[in-house]
């Protein structure tokens, strides 16, 4: 057990060095990473700035503006997080047969999706943290120092439910040839529905109790209200837990029944 | 080993989903240090039966073994032993020094720090690519490119090499490289090289067993020198002769058996089955009616062998089917997928 967790630490680590590389490869690159996070976060409290002091102006709202602002802010950090699409990943290469490389190495596919997620997304997270930094200082955020250590926390979690969602999405493409089609609905499904684009507080209870009978929310609404203390932490982990546990659960079968069915053409 | 492998695929088309046989009852067993080439025309399958033998792909029905593993349900364990190389895909980190990949790919192998510099030291000198370690991969000639791959591949230090086209768009002199590097590899550490190809002089320069696939089943399995024999059953000379003396010699030959002879000026082209008559036999009925100022024996080639036999009919098609030794020999309508 120990050397299987020090092997599969050390592919995660192969992964974070050759990700960390490539980012740092050019300056356009840096530079995207860096700036798409807090390009779109600002963009996004802007424009609710505007609504606020328009259409809601002394009107009764779910949440004052300043938790918006928070909220936002929070969820740019959690979305740049998660945002990072394996299954995006994984289907561009099913799709192109590359994936072969994957299924010709000593490790188990799921344990090498595993590496590969976490190396990569603990590489791709150094920007969203940078962009959260300028958030929070540039947009006074003013949160409390505890909601810092209830969201470093909650971040495993996040990232594992991201990663077992991602993971049955990409098993999924070994079956489907119309691999993109299915990482761009993953895509938008997790940007409507998680709370990335708009903070699901927002919206109507009944829209949002419908977004909660899937994993989505749990992505970034979840978590961030349970920084922000509008939902227990308790409730939180265990919803994150749940959910996760129930999609690697469904993975198994779902590999076994369509792994058998994967075509890759030619050599 | 294979015995009685197959692998269908269920496509969709116009007309609703149908079944499409890529391998149909392959046989084949190899021992330890051989190198097979794995021969066929495009779409015949032999991608397919790669992806067999190395656990990718499940079998539709049949029994296979590699290295004493079911590769599909083994996979894991298999991989430790082989190597795959595609001439097409690359498995090398785009935007990376190649130094990269090979430190990336000691960690999946799991290869401790001096078993990484023992073998990262033989891999470089293997295919001399000790200049180019530091050199992002996208920066690479494809020369340069196939032969880090086949240097990734052999990082871990392999018992079968499974290559799919390794040297395709490769000049010359690269192709010498990597053949020269395969070669040492069987000889000195008794690696099995599998090598599908259309390639004759990598098969030539590498292999010394053949296995001929068509339509998804097997159609010869033997050395290469048979296969040339069993395929091309005629022998060809070219003579050159006086003007105007060939018209006459013709009708001659014509009476000898399986002799056929054509006059083109002073050119006469005989050819003839050597089971049949010897060449030493026709020469002295020519010698005996005329001069011959030039000789030219045309020696049957593999390219001209392998074209004969993917066309598949007539006697080569028939021969074939003999030297595939029961293992089928009727044409397949599968295709690759």
């Amino acid at each position: 057990m120990r050397t299987a967790l020090s092997a599969e630490a050390r592919l995660a680590g192969a992964f974070f060095r050759a990700a960390t590389l490539r980012c740092l490869d050019h300056w356009v690159t840096l530079l995207g990473e860096l700036m798409y996070p807090v390009l779109k976060a600002l963009i996004m409290v802007w424009l609710l700035k505007g609504i606020y002091q328009t259409s809601w102006a002394g009107a009764s709202t779910a949440m004052p503006f300043g938790t918006v602002v928070q909220y936002v802010g929070l969820a740019a950090f959690a979305g740049a997080f998660v945002g990072f699409n394996n299954a995006f990943m994984v289907a561009d290469r099913v799709k192109s047969g590359d994936v072969i490389f994957d299924l010709v190495r000593p490790r188990s596919w799921f344990s090498s999706l595993f590496a590969e997620y976490t190396g990569s997304r603990l590489a791709a997270a150094l920007w969203p943290a940078a962009a959260f930094a300028a958030i929070s200082l540039g947009l006074r955020l003013g949160l409390p120092w505890q909601a810092y250590g209830r969201l470093i926390l909650l971040l495993p979690f996040i990232a594992l439910l991201e990663f077992a969602l991602s993971l049955n999405i990409g098993i999924a493409t070994l079956w489907t040839q119309n691999a993109w089609g299915l990482g761009l609905a993953f895509t938008w499904a997790r940007q409507l529905l998680s709370g990335t684009l708009v903070p699901l507080p927002l919206l109507p209870e009944h829209l949002r109790a419908a977004f909660y009978a899937g994993p989505f929310p749990w992505l970034v609404d979840a978590p961030v209200r349970a920084v922000l203390g509008s939902m227990g932490m308790g409730q939180a982990i265990a919803g994150l837990s749940a959910w996760t546990l129930g999609l690697l659960v469904l993975a198994t079968p779902l590999y076994r029944l369509v792994g058998r069915r994967l075509r890759i053409n030619g050599g | 080993m294979a015995r009685g492998l197959s692998k269908h695929f269920r496509v969709k088309a116009s007309s609703g989903p149908r079944e499409v046989v890529a391998v149909r009852d392959f046989t084949l067993a190899a021992s330890a240090g051989e190198a097979i080439a794995y021969l066929g025309p495009n779409g015949a399958g032999k991608s397919t039966t790669v992806k067999l033998i190395c656990g990718v792909l499940s079998p539709s029905s049949g029994e296979i073994q590699v290295l004493g593993y079911d590769p599909w349900r083994q996979r894991t364990r298999l991989a430790r032993e082989i190597a795959v190389v595609f001439g097409q895909r690359s498995q090398l980190l785009w935007d990376l020094p190649v130094r990269e990949t090979f430190r990336f790919l000691s960690v999946v192998y799991g290869l401790s720090g001096p078993e990484y510099r023992r073998n990262l030291a033989f891999a470089v000198e293997l295919m001399d690519v000790g200049d180019l370690l530091g050199r992002p991969v996208r920066e690479l000639s494809l020369g340069q490119k196939s032969r880090c791959e086949l240097a990734a591949a052999v990082l871990h230090r392999p018992k079968l090499l499974l290559l799919d086209e390794p040297t395709i768009g490769l000049d010359v002199l690269a192709k010498d490289r990597v053949r020269a590097g395969l070669n040492f590899l069987r000889r000195e550490f008794g690696v099995t090289v599998f090598l599908a190809s259309h390639d004759f002089g990598d098969v030539q320069a590498i292999c010394d067993r053949a296995v001929l696939i068509v339509g998804g089943s097997l159609r010869y399995d033997g050395t290469l020198a048979d296969l040339v024999a069993l395929a091309c059953d005629t022998q060809e000379i070219e003579l050159t002769i006086p003007p105007g003396s060939g018209d006459d010699l013709v009708g001659n030959l014509l009476s000898l058996p399986t002799v056929t002879a054509a006059v083109d000026g002073d050119k006469l082209d005989i050819g003839f089955d050597p089971k049949a008559i010897g060449a030493s036999d026709i020469l002295r009925r020519v010698l005996q009616r005329t001069a011959v100022k030039d000789l030219h024996v045309k020696e049957p080639t593999l390219e001209e062998a392998i074209r004969r036999l993917y066309v598949g009919g007539g006697e080569a098609g028939r021969v074939a089917a003999r030297g595939a030794s029961g293992a089928g020999g009727q044409t397949g309508a599968g295709e690759t997928p």
